[in-house]
């Protein structure tokens, strides 16, 4: 249970957490403009939700098509049962050709398995070129969002960063100025490194492409210079045809960040003359979400980040206090898809607004999931001390005649309720009205 | 771990066609018009021309004193080939790519480029600045129109360019020139 207790962290800088929800809040309006410019925008989320559906009941046909396309095309498909093996894979290949230093694009993928640390350890240097994926690096922590790595900091704290790491001019925190700094870094980085990692946007199955979005080119630059570029893919990624992208590159950029599109939405089919390109599968328990089929949707997203954006949690609790990878609503509900017993806390990091359901482009009802996995927390792993409040609310809440007289008498006990430990925290109980809407209501109408 | 392994727990069924409810697309009354339009959203610039050989003097008025300047077509003005060269990373220096685009896309101002016969990749990220050469005849509306054009069976490798590179990964502040180009600039011919 410690998302409020990272939280409460997080806030105790309370201009910093402000600054951090209007960020967010930006680019959530941003994406409203774009979701609007659209009038289809509707009738996309609702072809998105049905080709992933579709997908994911049909995924080992899909897989199988990709595999045979994509080998066919010069391709090296390999599968990774979990994130040992997928590591595994990728020093296999590394050590193979030699490789001191690799560039990696974005690839939230890569965190979930720990690739980096495990590289480092056998004497690989990896350097994340996404420019808040390096920042971040630099500062040796996670990132705090899966599209703005950065978004927890501010420029003064990147300005230091830089200053102390790539020897910047002392007090310019110009993001101009820093972009550049970091450009010219990693421009070094990227002509002596000998192969290239990149995450999945999508795979496509009756083409054997894979299909990488980003907005640096920073993709596309590193496996362009590399002679080899590996491509680490969680087993969700397909969509059955080519046709099927005209979808999703639409709604994508759109929902994560407002724009019509990435820069650079860039097809992989096979490798450049001499050179290697392998992508691996991960499956690292998703076969197993796959067979819940209440929780299955949850691998139909797309990682967009909109849901985050959106999150009132999110905006004020910051990536960080989540312990997964992945933060926000659609993070929680993966968490909890793997270990309930010890990430439910993150099914409770939510106001079940469902702002987070209505702005996710492949309609995942992430709401709803996380209620489900409150429902089952507290069935098969919830304490006493939380099963018996729980009984105690049923059992008013169904009888009528007791929920009357406690609310009378409640009225009394009501601004106790602040009092509380941990629950009680930062809420503020507003008054209890003398009389009850009903009471109202009655001498109102009923008497006339 | 071997593939018919790791495919055991998946449905490997062949699947039932997969039907999507048909709808209206956006649809622009002057593509050309939305393409620049939304181009310029992304950071770049649409010029027109009346014909290919404008191109040269448009290029030399944009970057009057750019050198080194590559191509893998004939221009005049071009001083590399990098089709020339073995490794990429000789393209380091290299101001300006003239590069061919297969069509744009209204929507979004992005240009489809596919060019088979260019042997570096590196080349449309590693410029400082992009010029991309395309029909202006051959504008579509959206990105399911884009894609109805592209043949799943020979497709290599292939991209979508809207713009130049950005970041705004710094406060949320929009910065042009990340990591590929900073400038983009496509010819509609």
């Amino acid at each position: 249970m410690n998302h409020r207790i990272k939280a409460r962290e997080f806030l105790k800088d309370k201009e910093h957490a402000n600054w951090h929800d209007k960020a967010l809040w930006f680019v959530r309006e941003k994406r409203d403009a774009a979701a609007k410019s659209l009038k289809e925008w509707e009738d996309l989320r609702e072809a998105a939700q049905k080709i992933k559906e579709h997908t994911l009941k049909h995924l080992g046909y899909y897989l199988d098509e990709f595999e045979k396309n994509a080998s066919e095309k010069g391709i090296k498909v390999h599968f990774a049962k979990d994130a040992k093996e997928h590591n595994e894979i990728v020093y296999k290949i590394l050590s193979k050709h030699k490789v001191k230093r690799v560039v990696k694009s974005k690839s939230m993928l890569t965190e979930e398995c720990g690739l980096n640390p495990y590289l480092k350890e056998r004497g690989i240097e990896v350097i994340d070129t996404d420019l808040g994926e390096r920042i971040v690096q630099l500062r040796e922590e996670p990132p705090s969002h899966i599209v703005l790595p950065a978004i927890h900091l501010k420029r003064e704290q990147i300005g230091k960063l830089f200053e102390e790491k790539l020897h910047t001019e002392k007090g310019n925190f110009d993001p101009v100025y820093l972009t550049n700094a970091a450009r010219r870094d990693l421009r070094e980085k990227f002509l002596t490194s000998q192969a290239a990692i990149t995450g999945v946007n999508f795979a496509v199955s009756e083409s054997g492409s894979i299909v990488v979005c980003t907005n640096e080119g920073n993709a596309d630059l590193g496996t362009s210079l590399a002679k080899v570029h590996i491509a680490c893919m969680g087993m969700e990624k397909i969509v059955p045809k080519l046709a099927h992208l005209g979808i999703f590159t639409r709604l994508l950029a759109r929902s994560a960040t407002g724009q019509a599109i990435t820069t650079y939405t860039t097809h992989f089919s096979s490798p450049p003359e001499g050179k290697e390109l392998h992508v691996i599968v991960v499956d690292n328990g998703r076969s197993e979400i796959i067979k819940n089929k209440k929780h299955e949707k949850i691998l139909s997203c797309i990682r967009c980040g909109a849901c985050m954006n959106t999150c009132p949690i999110y905006r004020r609790s910051g990536g960080h206090s989540y312990s997964y990878t992945i933060p926000g609503p659609i993070g929680s509900a993966l968490a909890n898809a793997r270990d309930l017993k010890n990430q439910a806390d993150l099914s409770f990091a939510s106001t079940l607004c469902g702002s987070c359901s209505s702005v996710c482009p492949v309609k995942i009802d992430l709401h709803h999931q996380l209620l489900a996995y409150r429902k089952e927390y507290v069935k098969k792993f919830a304490p006493l001390s939380k099963k018996i409040p729980y009984k105690i609310a049923f059992f008013i809440l169904k009888n009528e005649f007791v929920l009357k007289t406690l609310s009378k008498t409640g009225n009394l006990f009501y601004p106790l309720l602040e009092k509380i430990p941990l629950w009680g925290e930062g809420r503020k109980i507003p008054k209890p009205a003398k009389k009850s809407f009903k009471e109202i209501y009655r001498e109102k109408y009923e008497q006339k | 771990m071997n593939k018919s392994s790791f495919l055991k727990n998946l449905n490997g069924k062949t699947p039932p066609d997969l039907n999507l409810p048909s709808f209206k697309r956006s649809v622009f009354e002057d593509k050309t018009k939305a393409f620049a339009k939304n181009l310029k959203k992304a950071g770049g610039e649409a010029i027109i021309i009346s014909q290919e050989n404008e191109i040269e003097n448009e290029i030399k008025k944009l970057f009057p004193n750019a050198k080194k300047i590559a191509s893998i077509y004939e221009y005049e003005i071009a001083s590399v080939n990098p089709n020339l060269i073995k490794d990429p990373k000789e393209l380091k220096d290299i101001e300006i790519a003239i590069v061919k685009g297969e069509f744009a896309v209204a929507e979004n101002g992005a240009v489809f480029i596919n060019e088979e016969k260019n042997r570096h990749r590196a080349v449309y990220s590693i410029c400082k600045h992009l010029i991309i050469i395309t029909d202006k005849n051959k504008i579509v509306n959206t990105m399911e129109e884009a894609y109805e054009k592209i043949d799943p069976k020979t497709l290599k490798y292939a991209l979508f360019i809207s713009g130049p590179s950005k970041t705004a990964d710094i406060e949320q502040t929009l910065v042009i020139g990340a990591h590929g180009a900073k400038s983009t600039t496509v010819f509609l011919v």
